[in-house]
């Protein structure tokens, strides 16, 4: 069998390495396949994205060269029986035609969105005139995902986790006051569509089976337009089905315990007095059982029965100085206190004592386990 | 960070009884590593041997040069050894390899000069092709050997 290289090779074709995942979607087309690559090297790296997963793309050199050629057998040959003969194949060619020095390797990885440049919708905008500042990116919410490394699975998951919306046509991101403000009339449109179905105002099954659009349609406010009310519904539920959601009181009085320590908690404060602030925030006639230590990662204590809005937002990404900082605000933590603040700096996912050990001491007190500066 | 989408209809061609697994029908690619680079001329030379085929017109009609024969032992289809022979006095000795993880072969369309892969839209129009699925090559990493005269 004579082999034959072109003189001109084709330099469209790449390889790529299929693992299991891989494999599978493109042997059955279970899922339609994205490549994602940035314009610039310096910008991040290619994906390849299916419905709910992503792989990041890694070329993988070799030294040797790979030539990818085709026989010349046909359809014809096919027809005869498959009754190829040594002979057959002697007579055939084999006709090289690219050549390669790498191939693509793809590892599965969590997809990400960068919403730091993003304009904040707050308040004070219209919604009707909405527009980005120059220094923001421009674009829709169909572009962000299209820009994004992610799978739109996925993006779906974490957009509105991150507060992302789409107003007047552009992906934005929810000022902290504006979530706070429509989950509130969220709440409320929630107790009057009961009220008016004559059902009782505190029966948590009212919170179960939300459609957005009906709250929209009910709330009726410019300011809260769907896509605003349906980030802020998702952010704080469960999904039921396609269109319905269930909202997570645990959640909301999350989110309504951390605004409260922002506001009464600047200075260090009691924690049954805070808790009753905390409670006080809630609107009206939404009643949920709160823990203090929902609130974990958010506040300190400096002093034996204070407490002090400390979030970790501010703090530095290096774990060395991030425990600096910590044992300056307060000397001694319990495990389960530090351990939020803390956490996404632990990258290679050592088990947390261990992680711990090799910046702090730590010891057993009685049933608790304390850290403390070395 | 520009998207383009995939294709992933593709036909795996089918292996044939009795013949080694690189050999797929129909038309089914072959994936072939050597050591090395391979120099080849630029074009075809003005005066050449034709009855040596050393020189020949491919399907998609470029110009193809000859880089060897390539030997198997027919009579057992189980067999891993091949040969390529170079020319008349080298021979190198490889084998088939399984690969650990199947190749997918990718097309990425052709870009012309008026095409700008920034602008989504034009994007949206292209597809990247998987041609195939390839699960063996030939593997060829070890120094030729030289050929004695029959």
């Amino acid at each position: 069998m004579d082999v034959y290289t072109s003189l001109q090779e084709d330099s469209s074709y790449r390889t790529i390495e299929l693992n299991d995942d891989l494999l599978q979607i493109v042997t059955t087309g279970s899922s339609p396949l994205f490549f994602k690559a940035p314009l610039k090297e310096e910008d991040g790296f290619a994906v390849l994205c299916s419905n709910d997963k992503t792989f990041k793309l890694k070329r993988k050199n070799h030294s040797n060269t790979v030539l990818l050629g085709y026989h010349e057998f046909t359809q014809d040959d096919m027809m005869t029986d498959n009754k190829i003969t040594e002979q057959d194949v002697q007579f055939k060619k084999i006709v090289t035609f690219s050549s390669f020095n790498s191939d693509f390797e793809c590892k599965l990885e969590k997809g990400s969105i960068n919403t730091s440049s993003l304009p904040i919708y707050t308040h004070e905008s219209d919604p009707l005139t909405f527009q980005p500042q120059s220094y923001h990116l421009r674009c829709s919410l169909d572009e962000l995902i299209d820009d994004s490394p992610i799978s739109s699975a996925e993006f779906d998951k974490i957009y509105y986790e991150l507060k992302g919306s789409e107003v007047n046509g552009f992906a934005c991101i929810l000022s902290d006051s504006m979530i706070s403000q429509c989950l509130t009339r969220i709440i409320m449109t929630i107790q009057a569509l009961a009220t008016t179905a004559g059902k009782d105002i505190d029966d948590a099954s009212n919170y179960h089976n939300i459609d957005p659009r009906i709250l929209c349609e009910r709330i009726n406010d410019d300011n809260y337009s769907y896509s605003v009310v349906k980030t802020v519904v998702r952010k704080f539920s469960s999904q039921d089905d396609e269109q319905n959601f269930s909202l997570d009181e645990k959640k909301v009085a999350r989110w309504y315990g951390i605004e409260a320590l922002k506001i009464h908690a600047k200075k260090l404060v009691a924690p049954n007095e805070f808790l009753i602030k905390w409670k006080t925030s809630f609107p009206q006639f939404y009643n949920v059982p709160i823990e203090l230590r929902w609130l974990q990662g958010y506040y300190a204590k400096p002093l034996i029965n204070r407490i002090q809005y400390f979030p970790k937002d501010f703090l530095s990404m290096d774990a060395k100085k991030r425990f600096q900082e910590l044992f300056e605000v307060q000397g001694t933590w319990e495990l389960e206190d530090i351990e939020p603040f803390i956490q996404e700096l632990n990258v290679k996912k050592l088990k947390i004592d261990k992680f711990i050990i090799k910046y702090a001491r730590k010891k057993t007190e009685g049933k608790k386990v304390v850290v403390m500066a070395r | 960070m520009p998207s383009i989408e995939i294709n992933t209809q593709c036909i795996e061609p089918s292996q044939v009884e009795g013949l080694p697994p690189f050999i797929r029908l129909p038309e089914g690619l072959v994936m072939i590593e050597l050591q090395g680079t391979i120099n080849k001329p630029t074009k075809v030379p003005a005066h050449y041997d034709e009855d040596k085929e050393d020189f020949i017109k491919t399907k998609s009609g470029h110009d193809a040069v000859k880089i060897g024969k390539l030997r198997y032992d027919f009579n057992d289809p189980s067999a891993k050894k091949v040969e390529l022979l170079i020319g008349t006095s080298q021979k190198l000795i490889g084998s088939i390899k399984k690969l650990d993880k199947p190749m997918g072969i990718l097309q990425f369309p052709k870009m012309d000069n008026h095409s700008n892969i920034s602008d989504r839209q034009y994007l949206k129009t292209q597809q990247v092709q998987v041609v195939e699925i390839i699960r063996h090559k030939l593997v060829f990493t070890n120094r030729p050997v030289p050929l004695m005269d029959d």
